[in-house]
C-alpha cells in the first residue's frame, strides 16, 4: 500500500503528527501566557502546567500506533529501530544524569532536556538509514 | 542469509520498483532485501516466492 514511495501508514502518521504539532503549539503559548498573566490559583497552574503534555503523549501513542499500521515490514524496523535508539539514548542520559545529581550532587537537567534527546537521537538515526539506504536510481 | 532476488528480478525485466509494487512494500524494502542488508519475515518470503513462482528454498538460502 504505496503512494509515491510512502505508504498509507507513513502518510497519516505525518499528517497527525503536524496536527498534534499545530496543536500543541497553540496550547503552549496558550498555557504559558495563562500562567504569565493571568491570576490563576495554584491548582489552575498544575492544570496549565499539564496541559501541554497532551499532544506529546498523544505523539508518542501515534508513533505506537503508526507501528501497527505499517504494512511494509521494513519501513516498521527502520522506524522501531530509531525509537528504540532513541529511548536507549534517553535512558542513557537519564541514568547518567541522576548518578551525578546523586553522588557528585550535581543540578537539574535543564527541563524537555530528555525528550530533546529522544527527539534528536530518533532524527539522527533515521537521517543515518536514510543515508544508508538510498536506493540507485537506475535499479 | 543470500538471495538470488536481483538476478530473478533482471530475468523478468522487473525493475525494483516494478517489484515493490507487486509486493505492497518500498522500492527502499525491495534493495534491502537484495543488498542483503534485511532479512524478510516468513510470509514477506511467501509472497516473494509466489510471485516468482518458485519456492522459498530456491530464492533464500542460509549464508552459514
Amino acid at each position: 500500500m504505496l503512494c509515491r514511495g510512502q505508504s498509507i501508514a507513513q502518510k497519516r502518521y505525518q499528517r497527525d503528527v503536524m496536527i498534534l504539532m499545530a496543536v500543541y503549539l497553540v496550547l503552549v503559548l496558550c498555557s504559558a501566557m495563562f500562567v504569565k498573566h493571568g491570576s490563576t490559583t495554584h491548582l489552575l497552574v498544575y492544570v496549565f502546567s499539564i496541559i501541554p503534555a497532551i499532544p506529546i503523549i498523544l505523539l508518542i501513542a501515534r508513533m505506537a500506533r503508526y507501528l501497527r499500521d505499517e504494512t511494509d515490514e521494513y519501513q516498521r524496523y527502520l522506524r522501531m529501530q530509531s525509537m528504540l535508539i532513541g529511548a536507549g539514548a534517553t535512558l542513557s542520559v537519564l541514568v547518567v544524569t541522576d548518578f551525578l545529581r546523586s553522588f557528585a550532587h550535581a543540578g537539574d537537567v535543564p527541563p524537555f532536556t530528555l525528550f530533546i534527546v529522544f527527539a534528536a537521537s530518533m532524527a539522527a538515526t533515521e537521517l543515518l538509514q536514510y543515508v544508508r539506504n538510498r536506493v540507485p536510481s537506475n535499479e | 542469509m543470500n538471495n538470488r532476488l536481483r538476478s530473478l528480478r533482471a530475468e523478468r525485466g522487473w525493475s525494483q520498483q516494478a517489484l515493490a509494487d507487486r509486493l505492497e512494500v518500498s522500492r527502499q524494502s525491495v534493495n534491502a532485501i537484495e543488498t542483503g542488508k534485511y532479512d524478510p519475515s516468513l510470509p514477506l518470503a511467501f509472497r516473494i516466492a509466489r510471485i516468482f513462482g518458485l519456492r522459498i528454498e530456491e530464492i533464500f538460502e542460509d549464508a552459514a
